[in-house]
């Protein structure tokens, strides 16, 4: 992908270099294996969603090859223009408050000393421990009619009555935030650790006070961290869908579960598929508004 | 302008500067010199306020700084790395300052293009540092903080990381901007010939302690330690005992022989001092000339030596004459190249004379 940082070009009019052919056929050995997995479980399933988004449904549930746009068609249908939609701002908000949240964590971990930046990195890190879908049903404990919240503001007698916080956007809009926080902080973090403290020590000594030096200064260039954790979380926040459907209900229905509906419950791959061709295309023009900006700041 | 007064910085267990008192006049050039480690930088940076003193005083103009955050300070920093902002331009970069002090768009402007005329760069405002030589930054990191112009411009090893051919072009023209401006500067340096070149007075550290601060050519002729006769230049120096020490000499005893040295209040009678000679101030001449033999030791005024020459380096203007004495230590004579020490054959005894006036006595 890429968040992976690019290998330095060859300077134009430079030989290429010349390999001998043994070495060319060991070089292709060692592809071998990875590229056949690729190809076998990556690019072969892609193909058929791709083939199948043109198919039709069979009379039992099966793919039948015949020719249509039918699919694509369907998904304009305001009814699925709408899951599309709530889908982007969703994930879109789940980026968004991640970052206006993840960066002060990440801030604060950067500046604190060596002996607290492990420990708190460490807290970052250990909900990767416990599977997700064990921490999201978790959250079901604490949102439920008589979940932690709910029992501690009605002992408080802030509430009369338990608040509905289940089953609602909102309670997605919270699995998906906590589910992706890391995801933010770890590239953000990674980022303002790079910043040279010279840079931090020039802005200071032309007269930047704090406020200054973290506008002017250090949040330009924690950028590229910003980018790529967005990536990071946007990109799988658009196809989930075991969170809303722990935490959801049937009212909140995103991309992933009316893909993961189509291919189950419904029966109808074809349909599935072209949902899938158009999630693709949102995340590949997701990657490409991230390679211009990471572009723009190189140069 | 910049006093320090007693300062002391420690980390943990490491006294970084250790004692250090000076004072910088207006628009003086001040280098403070010393091998890494010696506390130069810490002392800087103390300066710049990026670094409390754990002790002792700094004022800046006549204001105590401890405690005043950089920001506060009117003093600016040339950093050893530049740390030009990578994400601006040229002009936002020198500008960086004047938008902190509130200035108007014109006046930064003209701010910014005056700077940038100085150094040498105009017509690269819209570059980024990334897109510039590393000559064509370091002007800039020298235009960002002339151009506040601040009461004291604190240089950390600003031309450390260019070519040879390029820093001695830099110390020149540092020199002169210097002059130009009227600023004061204090200068960072382990560069030995840069500080002799650029600098009005030269503070020499070792240790955390400033051993001596001195003009060039009296840190050079009249070293205060053996840190500072070695650091700086060539240096012979000879083990011997004071003999006696009265006005207008020191008597030395070096291995039995007496010698002539200029007077020094500080040795007394019977304390084992070096003998500093400076390699391009002694001759070297065959043993059996004894013409120049009578018409040296006529002259009362000089000191001799007798050892036997082991070899001559050719360094181009100079040679070296390498001599072994009789202890088996070694003394370097320079001579100018064409010199007639080039006819003596290597084994053969020769005499080392220098003028009396000449030597140095060093007792730490």
């Amino acid at each position: 992908m890429a968040i992976i940082p690019e290998l330095p070009r060859r300077h134009k009019g430079a030989e290429p270099i010349s390999v001998p052919k043994s070495r060319q056929r060991f070089g292709l050995f060692l592809l071998g294996p990875g590229a056949l997995w690729l190809l076998v479980f990556g690019i072969v399933p892609l193909g058929l969603i791709v083939v199948y988004s043109f198919a039709t449904r069979g009379e039992y549930g099966g793919v039948a090859l015949k020719w249509t746009w039918e699919n694509f068609a369907r998904l304009a249908d305001p009814l699925y223009v709408a899951i599309f939609r709530r889908s982007l701002l969703m994930a879109g908000a789940t980026t968004i408050l991640c970052i206006v949240m993840g960066y002060p964590i990440a801030y604060a971990i950067s500046t604190a000393g060596p002996h607290w930046k492990n420990r708190l990195l460490m807290l970052v890190i250990i909900p990767f421990w416990t599977n997700f879908l064990i921490r999201t049903y978790a959250w079901i404990i604490i949102l439920r009619t008589e979940g932690l919240i709910n029992s501690l503001l009605l002992s408080l007698g802030i509430i009369t009555e338990p608040l509905t916080l289940l089953y609602t956007s909102g309670a997605v809009l919270v699995g998906f935030v906590y589910n992706w926080l890391p995801y933010m902080i770890l590239p953000i973090y990674a980022s303002l650790e790079k910043i040279d403290r010279s840079y931090i020590e020039a802005a200071m000594d032309l007269g930047g006070k704090g406020r200054v030096v973290l506008q002017k200064v250090i949040l330009p260039l924690s950028i590229p961290g910003i980018a790529a954790g967005s990536v990071l979380v946007f990109i799988p926040a658009l196809a989930m869908f075991a969170i809303p459907d722990v935490l959801g209900g049937a009212r909140t229905m995103m991309i992933g579960n009316l893909i993961k509906n189509q291919f189950t419950s419904a029966r109808n791959w074809p349909f599935g598929s072209a949902a899938s061709v158009v999630l693709i295309g949102l995340m590949l023009l997701a990657l490409f508004i991230y390679k211009r900006l990471a572009q723009n700041e190189r140069s | 302008m910049v006093r320090l007064e007693s300062v002391f910085k420690s980390f943990g267990e490491f006294t970084a500067v250790n004692n250090v008192s000076l004072a910088v006049p207006a628009g003086e050039f001040l280098t403070l010199l010393g091998p890494s480690g010696c506390g130069k930088t810490t002392t800087l940076r103390m300066i710049a306020g990026f670094e409390q003193p754990s002790s002792g005083d700094i004022f800046i103009g006549n204001e105590k700084v401890n405690g005043v955050p950089p920001y506060q300070r009117d003093v600016n920093t040339v950093f050893q790395n530049y740390a030009l902002f990578p994400h601006l331009t040229v002009f936002d970069n020198i500008a960086f300052g004047l938008k902190l002090k509130k200035l108007s768009q014109e006046e930064i402007s003209s701010r910014v293009s005056w700077a940038l005329d100085l150094v040498k760069l105009s017509g690269l405002e819209d570059r980024r540092p990334r897109q510039l030589s590393g000559g064509q930054q370091q002007r800039v990191a020298l235009a960002r903080a002339i151009v506040c112009r601040p009461r004291v411009l604190l240089l950390d090893e600003p031309l450390g990381a260019l070519d040879l051919k390029l820093r001695k072009a830099m110390q020149i023209e540092l020199k002169s901007l210097q002059r130009q401006l009227d600023m004061t500067f204090i200068y960072v340096t382990h560069d030995q010939e840069e500080a002799l070149t650029m600098s009005d007075r030269i503070g020499v550290m070792n240790g955390g302690v400033l051993d001596q601060i001195d003009t060039a050519a009296t840190v050079y002729e009249k070293p205060k330690t053996k840190f500072v006769a070695e650091f700086i230049g060539e240096a012979n120096l000879l083990k011997a005992r004071v003999v006696d020490s009265a006005a207008p000499a020191t008597w030395l005893d070096l291995q039995g022989l007496r010698l002539p040295a200029p007077y020094s209040p500080e040795a007394k009678s019977g304390q084992d001092v070096w003998l500093l000679v400076r390699p391009e101030n002694i001759r070297v001449l065959p043993l059996n000339e004894q013409d120049a033999l009578s018409e040296i030791s006529a002259t009362s005024g000089s000191a001799e030596l007798i050892g036997v020459l082991q070899h001559i380096v050719y360094m181009g203007a100079t040679l070296k004459v390498i001599v072994a004495l009789q202890d088996g230590s070694k003394i370097t004579a320079a001579r100018l190249a064409g010199s007639s020490v080039t006819a003596i054959a290597p084994g053969t005894p020769v005499k080392l004379i220098w003028p009396t006036s000449v030597g140095h006595v060093i007792v730490r």
